[in-house]
């Protein structure tokens, strides 16, 4: 997995990942939002998901862990531009139940509180 | 018929080189079987990981072994670790409004979900689990429409 923030607007940041996120991977997105966005003000975070490739049941937890970082100092985080199949599994798994979940980044930086 | 069989210790790095892996196997293989790559990888990382972190608790003296047995009819895919087993009938549905933020317990849910059938088996020391999915039944819904979402 490989992540940068792509674009900062206010206290919302997007942040682009690229190639799987799996088991492997699970730390350095809790770690990304703790010790990267949280310091610089960024609440509201949006994860690209376009160029990723798979998302194993591991790193969906770790969304759910951001997130629940995000929600204690009354922030968000949304998810946006999946492939269809990334979608799925998303939606298999409930995700779109608890997500916000946007089909382009340019939506979900519309509807995310900038 | 087509085998392919890797043996892993312990340790989720070694995911990235197991995935190298299948994908010479399906692409050299499987390109005609109307298997589904992604979605029966992702099974796969699901049941290497819960072996390695709960069958084998990451003792990385101890292996995790994977096989593919691709057949004209389907695929059929085995792991095992040397844990001693659980109770897969213990696992409470992910997707139930009680559970859906746990951070944890959808691995076998998923693996379920993408393929025909998943069974566990356990012996003493000794923990396979068996998954298989049929040639030509199209995908389960990540790389198609195979109805069951």
């Amino acid at each position: 997995m490989e992540w940068r923030v792509t674009e900062e607007l206010g206290k919302t940041a997007v942040v682009s990942f690229s190639g799987n996120i799996n088991v492997n991977d699970e730390p350095a997105v809790i770690e990304l939002v703790r010790n990267v966005l949280l310091p610089k003000g960024f609440i509201f975070v949006i994860f690209d998901l376009n160029d990723v490739e798979y998302v194993d049941s591991a790193g969906m937890g770790s969304f759910l862990a951001a997130r629940s970082v995000l929600n204690k100092i009354s922030g968000e985080l949304a998810l946006a531009a999946p492939s269809h199949k990334i979608d799925k599994i998303l939606s298999l798994a409930g995700f779109n139940k608890i997500f916000k979940i946007y089909d382009s980044v340019e939506e979900a930086k519309r509807k995310v509180n900038v | 018929m087509y085998r392919l069989h890797v043996s892993i210790p312990s340790r989720t790095s070694f995911l990235s080189g197991l995935e190298a892996v299948y994908r010479q196997f399906m692409s050299d293989f499987a390109d005609e079987s109307g298997l589904c790559p992604d979605e029966i990888f992702l099974a796969i990382v699901e049941g290497v990981v819960n072996a390695v972190k709960h069958g084998n608790a990451e003792d990385s003296r101890k292996n995790v072994d994977v096989e593919l047995l691709l057949t004209e009819e389907a695929l059929h895919i085995t792991i095992k670790d040397r844990g001693n087993g659980f109770h897969p009938e213990a696992l409470a549905d992910p997707t139930h409004p009680d559970n859906i933020t746990l951070p944890g317990g959808r691995g076998i849910f998923l693996m379920r979900r993408l393929m025909d059938s998943v069974e566990y088996h356990f012996t003493p020391g000794m923990t396979v689990l068996e998954m298989k999915i049929a040639c030509r039944g199209g995908c389960h819904g990540m790389e198609g429409d195979r109805g069951a979402w």
